[in-house]
């Protein structure tokens, strides 16, 4: 079976790291991007599988990301999981209005996030929070 | 980076890459007692039924009671293992931390890049957006401030070194670790000093952690045990590659 791809968009060359080596699975092909623009750029060139995308970023914030891929027919049912570190349910609501289909909160719990990836991925689409 | 630097790193990904070997490994044989324990109940509650049908003597109560041992058995084999894994998986994300950490510190000689290495490490792995760096002035016999986030810098542009747990933490060379996870942004939770050969050099101070973080956790320690050593070298090569350059 063809590895499932993973876009992975954080600012933080640590983050991007992180998840990598969190995600480096023999089922799993990673893709990275350091900003929104670049992150829809690939999502939609590339049409991963899912999407890993960070909440505060300097070009586009993470939930302006989320609402414009689920504006493409390409991406409109990709699973997105937001990276956040504000907890907050104001955050977590906007996230869900933008169309996320689940979050993780910062910092990162490596097990917490494979599962959360595995479980999207076995699935056909993501739904809602 | 030095070459035993780069042993280093090469050591602690082998023992993280091994880590999750071994990881992998428990999981499979963790899914394979689950599937024996519920063959094995299964079993039994089949064999107690057709008991009770049969409502026979003392040999059949012999095989019951023999069942429920071998299943008491794998119900203990299957907590010692998923015990085992949980702590697999946090050593293996304890080792992740650390090897990124070090990767990124040691990875440039940019000094705006390893402080902000500094931040991305203690916002993403200790979890804290409330942070000063230090470097310390040997002449002045003070700490001057060389970066922050989300504090107000202001009261902290320069320290005496009899100033507080970040003074007594660049005094002493030992890390500070408050009470409790500080609930305002004037509290400290940590100063971890950075070290150049043994010499403190500057002090990271971390105010509020994170809504989601409630305390430090014996990883964070690690962390801080590796930032004091490499943090304050980073900082130092950054300082005689600009030499160098200049010269």
């Amino acid at each position: 079976m063809a590895p499932k791809k993973i876009l992975l968009v954080d600012d933080a060359k640590t983050v991007l790291m992180m998840e990598q080596m969190i995600l480096n699975q023999p089922e799993f092909r990673l893709l990275c991007a350091e900003n929104g623009t670049q992150a829809i750029e690939i999502a939609l060139t590339e049409a991963p599988d899912l999407i890993l995308l960070d909440v505060i970023m300097p070009d586009m914030t993470g939930i302006e990301v989320c609402a414009h891929l689920r504006n493409q027919s390409a991406t409109k049912e990709t699973p997105i999981i937001m990276v956040t570190t504000r907890s907050e349910v104001e955050y977590v609501s906007k996230a869900r209005e933008a169309g996320c289909t689940d979050y993780v909160t910062k910092p990162l719990d490596g097990a917490e996030l494979l599962r959360k990836v595995r479980g999207l991925l076995s699935t056909a689409s993501g739904g809602a929070i | 980076m030095s070459q035993s630097d780069d042993r280093g790193l090469a050591y602690i990904r082998d023992v993280y890459e091994d880590s999750q070997r071994f990881a992998t490994a428990l999981l499979r044989e963790n899914e394979r007692l689950r599937k024996q324990n519920t063959e094995l109940q299964h079993e039994l509650s089949v064999r107690t039924a057709v008991l009770n049908a049969r409502s026979q003597g003392a040999p059949a109560q012999q095989e019951t009671d023999s069942l429920k041992q071998r299943l008491q058995f794998v119900e203990q084999e299957n907590h010692r293992l998923q015990h085992e894994q949980l702590a697999l998986q946090q050593q293996s994300a304890s080792l992740l931390n650390l090897y990124v950490a070090a990767y990124r510190l040691n990875g440039t000689l940019d000094r705006k890049e390893v402080l902000l290495a500094l931040e991305e490490i203690i916002a993403n792995m200790i979890g804290s957006e409330q942070l000063g760096i230090f470097e310390l002035d040997r002449e002045a016999g003070e700490l001057e401030l060389i970066a922050s986030v989300g504090i107000d810098p202001e009261p902290y542009r320069r320290l005496a070194l009899d100033s507080g747990a970040i003074g007594h933490a660049a005094r002493t060379g030992e890390i500070y670790l408050g009470g409790h996870a500080a609930q305002d942004s004037q509290q400290l939770t940590a100063c971890i000093p950075m070290s150049v050969s043994g010499r403190v050099a500057g002090v990271i101070a971390i105010f509020k952690l994170l809504g989601q973080k409630a305390r430090l956790e014996p990883d964070d320690i690690e962390l801080f045990n590796l930032l004091r050593t490499h943090a304050g070298m980073a900082l130092y090569c950054t300082r005689l590659a600009e030499t160098a350059r200049s010269a």
